[in-house]
């Protein structure tokens, strides 16, 4: 399947739980206050929630998982979480499994950047041309990682 | 996801008094209907139940049944007994009466006496847990609320099993006793996008059924809550003005917007839905509207 | 020296067009308004109970800028021993500015943006009181 085919559509349905499988994903950016691959992280992560895979993926702003009442630490109990991570310092994988559970997927923004071979000084405040087709990019490679975990059945989908 | 509907959920009572015309019990029997009926309950007229049983079929399913008999003869009981109805409370008016130090009548006029006791007896009705009442054991509002879903296209519209009353306007009443709490649907948030004022009445406005009981405004659009209920403004949820998008996190529990204390409930109920009749409503409407975006 | 920034906080708000005015708004203010004597950090670290994240906050001035009633980062502030010493809501710089209301998460519009630069305005200027200008 390729990244960019057009969302699946579910149609006029009751919504059920397939199984035990959730029909769900979690995708969970950093917060990436300060670096400009955490703005390019969550981004994408609204690219794949408006345009890629809307009604399919679920989010939680990160700070929650201290901040909140507790239900958002069964995040990652109740669907598959793809973790996107501005830098090394990985606060969305390292919360999702300190507060939550395992991750089935992570990536790591700064590493695709070097496969890219992007070496472009990026701007966290003003992003521009560069950093919108980056955040598209990584979109594309967080619908791909989605397709995975369907494709493993780990998450129920109709009409697939 | 469906939740089924089970009866410890079930917040709604349905009375089925006796048609007692010969007897003061009788008239107080129907009087005592009529008082529950201002508390929300639904009345079953036992003539025509037995002459037309499918016209009640909806209403006893929606809530459980308090069969009130004017005397020992026991005619709604046995009508109930007949139709294997499944009765959550039985009260008999005489009986409850002779309790309290009260004879019943011939004249079938309801006397003072007697009236003066049905106040007692609805509390005593309310008191067995059967419609919630505001006290000291606890408030109102507070059941778990189990929601139903469809969906269509990418969006999935939630509507609560039982407790709530919708009018066309996609505005619920959660009627729990002598109060109502009003608020937007799932469909309202969802179609009308992040919620960032909302105007409250005033504390202690008179609201009539279909008056505008506050106002909301997203950063798409603005919209009126349309009351589905009469009553008069007792609370109004500060969280909500505070934060208008509690409305989108938890449009039916959390983010109610109004609180009312009912006046007519009774004539208010004929013209809303409840929850089965507003999720096939809302089906149908939003199916129409996908199609007329999307074609078929 | 983290003592001598003042630290604007932003919550990490992923779902709330209010949410991006605030970051944005932070953004204004430690990268172009006042970038030798404000700064920001990842909420995330203080969710992850980092400490040089945990250090910094503690040992400066902080004001927090919120997208929603949840409060996520003056909580998360709190969580790591630091009351801030101002807590802004963008809904209520809304409600002074009906007319400014924010589009999308994505794009916050015109009328986002306009908002944006009042709050970072008002951010500004207390951070330069909170730096003892």
């Amino acid at each position: 399947m390729q990244a960019d085919e057009k969302p699946i559509e579910a149609g006029v349905n009751e919504v059920e739980t397939k199984e035990e499988r959730p029909s769900k994903v979690g995708v969970l950016s950093c917060s990436g206050e300060s670096e400009a691959e955490g703005t390019i992280a969550r981004n994408a992560v609204r690219l794949v929630i408006e345009k890629y895979r809307p009604g399919m993926v679920v989010t939680l702003c990160l700070p929650l998982y201290l901040a909140g009442d507790g239900g958002e630490r069964e995040f990652a109990r109740k669907v598959p979480v793809i973790a996107v991570d501005g830098c090394e310092k990985a606060c969305a994988r390292k919360a999702t499994e300190k507060y939550s559970g395992e991750v089935e997927s992570w990536i790591d923004i700064r590493d695709l950047l070097k496969q890219w071979g992007v070496t472009d000084k990026l701007s966290r405040s003003h992003p521009g041309k560069l950093e919108d087709e980056l955040a598209e990019k990584v979109a594309q490679e967080i619908v791909h990682r989605i397709n995975t975990l369907i494709q493993e059945g780990k998450v129920a989908v109709d009409n697939l | 996801m469906a939740d089924s509907e089970n009866d410890t959920e079930q917040t709604e009572i349905v009375v089925l008094p006796c048609s007692g015309l010969d007897k003061e019990a009788g008239s107080a029997s129907r009087e005592l209907a009529l008082l529950l009926s201002d508390r929300g309950a639904r009345i079953v007229c036992p003539v025509l139940y037995e002459r037309s049983p499918k016209r009640y079929e909806k209403d006893l399913g929606a809530g459980r049944l308090v069969v009130i008999d004017g005397c020992k003869t026991g005619c709604a009981s046995k009508l109930a007994a007949e139709r294997g109805l499944k009765t959550a409370r039985k009260l008999t008016v005489t009986e409850a009466a002779k309790q309290q130090g009260v004879e019943a009548g011939k004249d079938p006029r309801l006397g003072s006496a007697l009236r003066d006791l049905l106040p007692e007896l609805v509390e005593e009705i309310l008191a067995t847990g059967l419609v919630k009442a505001e006290g000291a054991e606890g408030a109102l509002f507070q059941e778990t609320v189990s929601y139903q879903e469809f969906g269509i296209d990418k969006f999935v519209f939630r509507v609560p099993t039982s407790g709530y009353f919708f009018n066309e306007n996609d505005c619920w009443a959660r009627v729990d006793g002598p109060r109502a709490r009003v608020g937007v649907s799932d469909y309202v948030q969802q179609s009308a996008s992040d919620m960032v004022f909302f105007e409250p009445p005033a504390l202690g406005a008179e609201v009539s059924i279909f008056d505008e009981v506050g106002s909301l405004e997203t950063t798409k659009t603005a919209l009126d809550i349309i009351s589905p209920v009469s009553g008069k403004v007792v609370a109004i949820n500060s969280e909500v003005v505070e934060a208008p998008d509690l409305i989108n996190e938890n449009p039916y529990e959390r983010g109610w917007a109004v609180e009312l204390e009912l006046t007519d409930f009774g004539s208010d109920r004929e013209l809303l839905m409840d929850s089965a009749e507003y999720f096939e409503y809302l089906k149908r409407k939003a199916e129409g509207e996908h199609e007329a975006l999307y074609g078929k | 020296m983290s003592k001598d920034k003042v630290y604007i906080i932003p919550c990490s708000g992923i779902g709330k067009p209010t949410a991006s005015v605030g970051r944005n708004a932070a953004y204004r203010v430690v990268d172009d308004m006042r970038p030798d004597t404000c700064d920001t950090l990842c909420l995330g670290l203080l969710t992850l109970r980092d400490e040089e994240a945990v250090s910094k906050v503690r040992d400066s001035k902080v004001i927090t800028i919120e997208g929603c009633a949840k409060d996520c980062a003056r909580k998360n502030v709190e969580v790591s021993g630091k009351t801030p010493d101002i807590s802004h809501r963008v809904h209520d710089f809304l409600k002074e500015h009906r007319d400014l209301k924010p589009e999308s998460v994505l794009d916050v519009g015109e009328g986002g943006r306009k908002l944006t630069d009042i709050i970072a305005t008002r951010l500004a200027e207390e951070a330069d009181e909170l730096a003892g200008k």
